[in-house]
């Protein structure tokens, strides 16, 4: 897909997880405008090999979000690839829907629970080293909180991933340095975070995690099957992303707007959508 | 005479040479059974390190590929240092990840508080969808390893440290059923899990010295509990007593006093089992049964006080000892 309408794709992502979570009065908004332009960048940038009609294929690329809690951004990727119905995300949290708060394996589409943080890596790195034994050429991405990166476990997942030489593994760090409640560099720094990860053994690529230019590169990477080691991909991005009152704001972490600020958020993602979607219809 | 680690290991180095998806994995702990398992099949052992989390959640991970995953480290390290990662990556996505414990109960006694698994069973049996298994002999253990690897979903099994006198014969278990009646009596029922089966039989041989008929149930299925069964086992006899070598709430005399109350039984119920501590310093087994009232001793004395205070017709308190004052 050529970069409009990758840019198309990430406005219509957030205007779909913007109106999801108004319309059930909740979810993780901010968590996962963060990484709009990584799923858009992995999920239709011809990186990531799945068949929606098949959700159990056995070729098939894994995907672990990790952060459960940015799931409006899977899910409505989900959706919008033919996993599910889109009308399915209108029944986000609500009673007897499938589509809860954080993401479990009876979604189609969807590879293992998560929501609790720090267990994602060692689960991919599972699948990795399952597919290295198995002779199988089919990857794992996993995507990771930066905050998440305060779990000991990660740092065992990273240890062990490395020590194995897991080449079928790739990590990207949503690294908005925002926490739940803070700033990860106030509440328990992980800076220096690249030098950190490849002290570990790690492949390590820094990239504005909002730029499909960047993104593409680093993926392009792994591609190559000429390294021996597992990639990590740390996207700088914005929590927020695409709503300016929520850019970069602490409070927002699992808070939605109301009111006048709720309708005004909806109506410029819609317009900034219909923009994009008229460019690339030109 | 087999300890129950090298059962465990001898059944799975048997199933691997039919099913290539089997995997052990443990966090570096040695066993002569894993070393001959290692050095027949390589590829199918390995070391996590000491990282137990990314072990549960990379044992899972495998276990989605299609493969059945063996688990061997020490039972207090295994459960509770990992809790959220077995409960949650192995048994909520109901993957075939089994957890061979070794050092149930007291069995690190000396090593102490650290090594000893006295509140796993509480903790492990409250996982939705686990079995938890936990075997008295050597024999016992490989069928059980068996069964749990048949039934391809989680599975804590416990495996005691110590060799002890064989309770069964090849083919004698009934894993379905998940208990066994080892001997029959009309006075009482004596209920038990996994070494503490061994102590239960000599408190029975020395009451029946003394002309009193005590039945032993040997319940080393935990979780599923069979109460529909085990209440089919017990309801006839008035005493029951549960002995077992852990603390708490979730172990045996837990899930018998659930039944009694469930089903309304007219039966005494007595539990025996651990006080809720840690025990700091040298515990030695030996020295803990002892000051918790568990040894054979203290068990035969505390039962033939409860039968005696039942015949009086006495109120009884938890201990089973008349309540003073009361008649």
């Amino acid at each position: 897909m050529n970069r409009d309408v990758l840019e198309w794709k990430a406005a219509f992502l957030r205007e779909h997880i913007v109106k999801t979570a108004l319309s059930a009065g909740k979810g993780h908004v901010a968590p996962a405008l963060s990484w709009v332009e990584i799923a858009v960048t992995l999920f239709y940038g011809g990186f990531f090999t799945v068949r929606p009609y098949d959700p159990q294929w056995e070729r098939r690329d894994r995907f672990i979000l990790s952060k459960g809690h940015g799931c409006l951004t899977l899910y409505a990727v989900l959706a919008d690839l033919g996993f599910f119905d889109r009308a399915e995300l209108e029944t986000f949290v609500r009673a007897g829907s499938r589509l809860a708060g954080h993401p479990d394996p009876n979604i189609p589409g969807i590879e293992v629970l998560s929501g609790s943080l720090g267990h994602g890596l060692g689960i991919g790195a599972g699948l990795c080293l399952g597919a290295q034994l198995d002779h199988s050429d089919w990857k794992t991405y996993v995507l990771l909180g930066d905050g998440e990166c305060q779990e000991g476990s990660i740092w065992e997942a990273a240890a062990f991933a490395s020590h194995h030489r897991l080449a079928n593994l790739v990590a990207i760090v949503d690294r908005n340095h925002l926490g739940a409640t803070d700033y990860t560099e106030q509440v328990m720094r992980l800076e220096p975070f690249q030098e950190r990860w490849e002290a570990f053994g790690w492949e390590v690529r820094t990239v504005d995690g909002h730029s499909f230019t960047q993104l593409s590169e680093a993926f392009m990477c792994n591609q190559l099957d000429q390294h021996d080691r597992p990639l990590v991909i740390l996207a700088n991005t914005i929590k927020g992303k695409g709503l300016g009152f929520m850019e970069g704001e602490a409070q927002w972490h699992h808070r939605l707007p109301i009111g006048t600020q709720a309708d005004a958020a909806l109506k410029a993602l819609h317009h900034r959508e219909q923009e994009l979607s008229h460019l690339i219809q030109e | 005479m087999k300890d129950f680690r090298d059962s465990a290991f001898d059944a799975i180095h048997h199933i691997l040479k039919n099913d290539s998806r089997l995997m052990v994995l443990t966090n570096d702990m040695g066993a002569m059974g894993l070393d001959s398992i290692r050095k027949d099949y390589p590829a199918h052992v390995i070391n996590m390190g000491i990282a137990e989390q990314n072990l549960m959640s990379v044992a899972a991970g495998l276990a989605l590929t299609g493969r059945v995953v063996f688990v061997y480290g020490i039972a207090s390290h295994m459960t509770l240092r990992c809790l959220e990662q077995y409960r949650l990556d192995a048994c909520a996505m109901n993957l075939p990840v089994i957890l061979l414990g070794v050092g149930s109960g007291l069995a690190y006694g000396a090593d102490g508080p650290t090594h000893h698994a006295v509140n796993d069973m509480g903790a492990m049996g409250s996982i939705p969808g686990l079995t938890l298994l936990n075997p008295a002999d050597a024999f016992s253990t490989s069928a059980i390893v068996e069964w749990a690897y048949l039934q391809n979903r989680p599975a804590y099994i416990r495996l005691d440290k110590e060799v002890h006198q064989p309770l069964y014969e090849h083919g004698s278990l009934d894993c379905q059923q998940g208990f066994s009646i080892l001997r029959k009596g009309a006075d009482l029922v004596l209920v038990s899990t996994g070494m503490m089966v061994h102590r239960a039989i000599q408190v029975a041989d020395v009451l029946e010295s003394e002309g009193i008929q005590a039945s032993v149930l040997d319940v080393f299925r935990l979780a599923p509990f069979n109460s529909e069964e085990i209440l089919d086992a017990i309801q006839h006899v008035p005493v029951m007593v549960s002995l077992e070598e852990q603390a708490g709430p979730g172990g045996l005399g837990s899930r018998l006093a659930e039944l009694v109350v469930d089903y309304a039984l007219p039966v005494r119920c007595h539990r025996m089992m651990l006080p809720e501590q840690f025990f700091l310093g040298t515990a030695t087994r030996e020295r803990i049964h002892d000051q918790c009232g568990l040894s054979l001793e203290k068990i035969c004395q505390r039962v033939r006080d409860l039968l005696e205070n039942l015949r009086g017709g006495r109120i009884l308190s938890r201990n089973g000892l008349a309540v003073s004052g009361a008649k």
